[in-house]
C-alpha cells in the first residue's frame, strides 16, 4: 500500500538548488554546519597517493619488458599482444571463471539453506552458527595445507576410503588431471559458507514475523513464502553475498598455491597463480603487469554486471 | 616555547649560515679518506634443515676477528631472489649476499653484474674458487663478480645398504641394469626411486642429472650452442632420450607409486624410511639423510648411462657470494676481507657443514665415503655443470619442471615439453 504526499508550495520554494544554496524568499538561515568537502582532502589525497597512485605506477608497467632487475623499455602493447596468445593464460581464464561461479552458486545456496535452518526455532543456533562461521576466520593459507594434508596420497582421505572397501575410489587427488580442480573448490566452499550464512542472517533477521504468518494463514506453504516474501526482502543480502562471493572466487590463489601450486601441469591455474609465476618466479614483471590489468579490468567487469543483476528493483517499481 | 626576536634572528641567521659554508668548504678541500669498517651485513636463505652453512661462515669469521661484526639477515629459501632484488634497486641491500652462478635467475650472477649491482672482485681470491671451464658464469668482459662456496654433485643418492638387503649387489652400472634392479624393487615392496612429481625443483633437477651421458657429458658445449640458436631442445636426440626415460622408468615401475604426486615430504620419508632406495637429489643430502637413519648407507652415485663408460656427473659450484657495488668503500674492503677468509683459512667451514666439498683444494682421491660412487668421475674430470645456469631464463627450468610432471601424469608428450622449453628460452 502506498500513499502520495504533495508538496507544499512553501517546500516547493525552499527547494535546495544544483549548487546546494536555498533558493526563494523564504530561505531559512543554517541552524548548524555538519563541514565542507575540503575537510576530506588529507584523507583523500593520501588515499589517492597510496593507493591509486601506486596502482597506475605498477599497471604502468605492464607497458614494459622489466624484469623485475635494471632498465627496462616501453614495448607498448607487446604484453597485451603475448596475452592472447597464452595457451596458458587463456587456460587460467577457464580455471579461475569455472572456480568462481562454481564456488559462487554453492556458497550461496548452502549458506543461505543454513541460515533459514539456523533462523529461528532450533534450540541449538548460536552454537550451530558460531561452528559454521568458525572456518572464515582461519587464515585460508593454513586451512590449504591442511586440506593438502588430507587429499594426499598416502592421506586421512585414501585411508577412510580403504577403511571402508573403496579403494577403487582412491586416487592422487591433488595430482590427478580430472580432479584436482574439485578439491580447490571443496576447500574454497568449506571455508566460504560460515561467511554466506552470516550475510543472510543478518538479512534474515529484517524479515518481519508477521508478514510470514499472515501469509501462512492465507494458505501459503513452505516454498511460496520463501520465493515471494522472504527472498525479495532479502535481496540486499544476496547482493552483497554474490558480488563477495564472485570477487573472492575469481581472486582465488592462497588455495591453488599451498595445494597444488597450479598443477598437474597447469590444470588448476587460475589467474592469480599466472600472475605470481610469471612475475615473482620467471621474472617477467611487465609481462605480470600486463596480466593483472586484464585480470582487474575482468573482475571489475563481472562484479558490475553481477550487481547490475542483483539490484534492489523494488523502490523503481513501487514509483 | 621561547621565541627569538626579530632583530636577534637578523644577528643569527648571517653567522649561522657563514659557519656552515665554511664547513662544507673545508669539507670539500679535502678528499675523504676511506673509513676503515668494523660490521657489515650479510644477507642469505635460510636453511632448509639442520645448521645454516652461511650463519657457520660469518661466526667462523667473527671467531677469528673479533673486532668485526657480521649483522646476518635471513629470508625465506623462496623469496630470497625477489627480496635482494628488491633490496638492490631500493637501495638497501646487504653488503655481502649470496647469487647463483650464470643468469636466468634474479639473484643471477650475470644478472646482477650486468645491472651494475656487484662490485668487481678481481683483486681477491675470487678467481680461486673458479672450476675450470666455468669462468663464464662468474665473469662479465673478464671482470669476476662473484665467489664460489662450495663444490656441489648433482647426483642419485642412493642406498646402498637397503639394495644389498634386497639382493642387488650394488648400485646399477648402466640404465638396462637400472630397469632390472626396479624390478627387484618392486618385488621386495620398495621403490628405486623416489621422486617429488608434483615439485618443479625436484624433477627439473632430476632431468638435469639424467642429461649428463646423454646431453652434456658429449657435447660440454650444449648451452653455449643453444644461445646460438645453433640446437634446440625439441630437435635434440640427447634431449629427447633423457625425458624419454621419464615414460620408461614409470612404466617399468621404478618410480614410488603415483610418482607425480610426490613432494619433498615423500623424498624425505622414502628415503629415511627404507621405501625407496634412491633420489636424485644435491649430494649433501646423503650426510643429513644417514644421521637420521644410522642404518642406511646412502652414497653418491651418477645415474645409470647406456654404458659404464659414458657416465657423468654434475658436478659444479652452485652457491656464490658477492658485493654490493653500492657500500661504502670500507665495507667493501671489510667484506673482501671476509670473502678472502672463506676460500682461504675459513674453506672448510661452510662445506662442513653444507656437506658438499670444498671449492677449494679437494682431494678427490681422500674423500668422504659417501662420494664413493662418484670419486672417480670428479678425479677424472668427467663432470659437468649444472645446466640450467647457463639457460637464458627461470622460465626455461620451470617447462622443463612442470613438463616432467605432465608426462608423467600423461598431460603432455616429450615433444610438448622440449617445445615449451625452446619457447621459454
Amino acid at each position: 500500500m502506498t500513499h502520495t504526499i504533495t508538496p507544499s508550495a512553501d517546500s516547493r520554494s525552499t527547494r535546495r538548488t544544483g549548487t546546494g544554496r536555498q533558493s526563494g524568499p523564504r530561505a531559512r538561515p543554517k541552524l548548524m554546519t555538519y563541514g565542507s568537502w575540503w575537510w576530506a582532502l588529507p584523507g583523500l589525497l593520501a588515499v589517492f597517493s597510496v593507493h591509486y597512485v601506486a596502482t597506475g605506477i605498477g599497471a604502468g608497467y605492464a607497458f614494459t619488458d622489466f624484469k623485475g632487475i635494471g632498465s627496462f623499455e616501453w614495448i607498448g602493447f607487446d604484453n597485451f599482444v603475448e596475452i592472447l596468445s597464452d595457451k596458458k593464460a587463456f587456460g587460467s581464464i577457464g580455471n579461475t571463471v569455472f572456480l568462481a561461479l562454481a564456488s559462487l552458486v554453492i556458497v550461496n545456496v548452502v549458506g543461505l539453506l543454513f541460515a533459514l535452518a539456523l533462523n529461528r526455532g532450533i534450540r541449538t543456533r548460536y552454537i550451530l552458527r558460531v561452528l559454521l562461521f568458525l572456518p572464515v576466520v582461519l587464515s585460508p593459507l593454513a586451512v590449504s595445507y591442511i586440506f593438502r594434508f588430507i587429499f594426499q596420497v598416502d592421506g586421512p582421505l585414501n585411508s577412510v576410503l580403504a577403511a571402508v572397501g573403496l579403494e577403487a575410489w582412491q586416487r592422487p587427488w591433488l595430482a590427478d588431471p580430472e580432479f584436482a580442480i574439485y578439491t580447490i573448490l571443496a576447500v574454497m566452499v568449506w571455508q566460504n559458507v560460515g561467511f554466506a550464512m552470516i550475510i543472510y542472517l543478518a538479512g534474515l533477521a529484517t524479515v518481519p514475523h508477521e508478514i510470514e504468518e499472515a501469509a501462512a494463514i492465507d494458505g501459503a506453504g513452505v516454498f511460496s513464502r520463501f520465493w515471494h516474501i522472504t527472498l525479495p526482502m532479502i535481496q540486499p543480502s544476496v547482493a552483497i553475498a554474490t558480488t563477495l562471493g564472485l570477487t573472492q572466487g575469481l581472486k582465488v590463489f592462497d588455495q591453488v598455491q599451498a595445494m597444488t601450486r597450479g598443477g598437474p601441469y597447469g590444470a588448476t591455474e587460475t589467474l592469480s597463480t599466472v600472475i605470481y609465476t610469471e612475475t615473482f618466479a620467471n621474472a617477467n614483471f611487465g609481462y605480470g603487469a600486463a596480466l593483472s590489468l586484464v585480470f582487474t579490468v575482468l573482475v571489475l567487469a563481472a562484479a558490475a554486471f553481477q550487481l547490475f543483476i542483483t539490484r534492489d528493483r523494488s523502490r523503481r517499481e513501487a514509483k | 616555547m621561547s621565541q627569538h626576536t626579530p632583530r636577534l634572528r637578523r644577528v643569527l641567521t648571517p653567522a649561522v649560515s657563514l659557519l656552515a659554508l665554511g664547513a662544507l668548504a673545508l669539507t670539500g678541500c679535502t678528499a675523504p679518506p676511506v673509513e676503515e669498517a668494523t660490521e657489515f651485513s650479510l644477507y642469505f636463505p635460510v636453511a632448509e634443515s639442520g645448521d645454516n652453512p652461511y650463519k657457520a661462515l660469518a661466526d667462523a669469521y667473527m671467531e677469528a676477528n673479533p673486532d668485526i661484526t657480521i649483522n646476518v639477515e635471513e629470508a625465506g629459501g623462496d623469496t630470497y631472489a625477489q627480496g635482494l632484488a628488491t633490496k638492490l634497486q631500493a637501495g638497501n641491500a646487504p653488503d655481502v649476499f649470496l647469487t647463483g652462478p650464470g643468469r636466468g635467475q634474479l639473484h643471477s650472477v650475470l644478472t646482477l653484474a650486468e645491472a651494475g649491482y656487484l662490485a668487481p672482485l678481481d683483486d681477491t681470491a675470487a678467481d680461486t674458487t673458479i672450476p675450470a671451464g666455468n669462468e663464464a658464469l662468474f665473469e662479465v668482459d673478464g671482470t669476476i663478480y662473484a665467489q664460489g662456496l662450495d663444490f656441489t654433485v648433482a647426483a642419485v643418492v642412493a642406498n646402498l645398504a637397503l639394495m644389498k638387503a634386497d639382493g642387488l649387489d650394488g648400485y646399477p652400472t648402466t640404465y638396462e641394469d637400472l630397469l632390472d634392479a626396479c624390478a627387484v624393487a618392486r618385488d621386495h615392496g620398495h621403490s628405486f626411486f623416489v621422486i617429488a612429481g608434483s615439485m618443479q625443483p625436484n624433477t627439473g633437477f632430476f632431468s638435469m642429472v639424467m642429461a649428463g651421458d646423454l646431453v652434456y657429458g658429449p657435447n660440454p658445449s650444449w648451452n653455449v650452442e643453444r644461445q646460438a640458436d645453433e640446437v634446440t631442445f625439441a630437435d635434440d636426440e640427447g634431449w629427447q632420450e633423457t625425458l624419454s626415460r621419464f615414460e620408461e622408468l614409470n612404466e617399468a615401475g621404478c618410480f614410488q607409486d603415483s610418482p607425480e604426486a610426490g613432494t619433498f615430504d615423500t623424498i624425505t620419508n622414502n628415503l629415511v624410511g627404507e621405501l625407496s632406495y634412491a633420489g636424485a637429489i644435491p649430494s649433501g643430502a646423503a650426510f643429513g639423510l644417514g644421521g637420521a637413519n644410522p642404518n642406511a648407507e646412502f652414497v653418491v652415485n651418477p645415474f645409470p648411462a647406456a654404458t659404464a663408460d659414458d657416465a657423468f656427473v654434475s658436478a659444479s659450484v652452485n652457491y656464490a657470494l658477492a658485493i654490493n657495488a653500492k657500500s661504502s668503500p670500507g665495507v667493501i674492503a671489510l667484506a673482501k676481507d671476509f670473502l678472502n677468509f672463506a676460500s682461504g683459512e675459513g674453506a672448510n667451514v661452510f662445506p662442513s657443514v653444507s656437506g658438499n666439498l670444498p671449492v677449494v683444494g679437494a682431494d678427490f682421491g681422500a674423500l668422504p665415503p659417501q662420494y664413493g660412487g662418484v670419486a672417480q668421475l670428479l678425479t677424472d674430470g668427467k663432470t659437468y655443470a649444472l645446466p640450467n645456469s647457463g639457460w637464458e631464463s627461470p622460465e626455461v627450468y620451470a617447462a622443463l619442471g612442470t613438463g616432467v610432471q605432465g608426462i608423467l601424469t600423461g598431460q603432455a608428450t616429450v615433444d610438448d615439453v622440449l617445445a615449451e622449453m625452446d619457447a621459454s628460452w
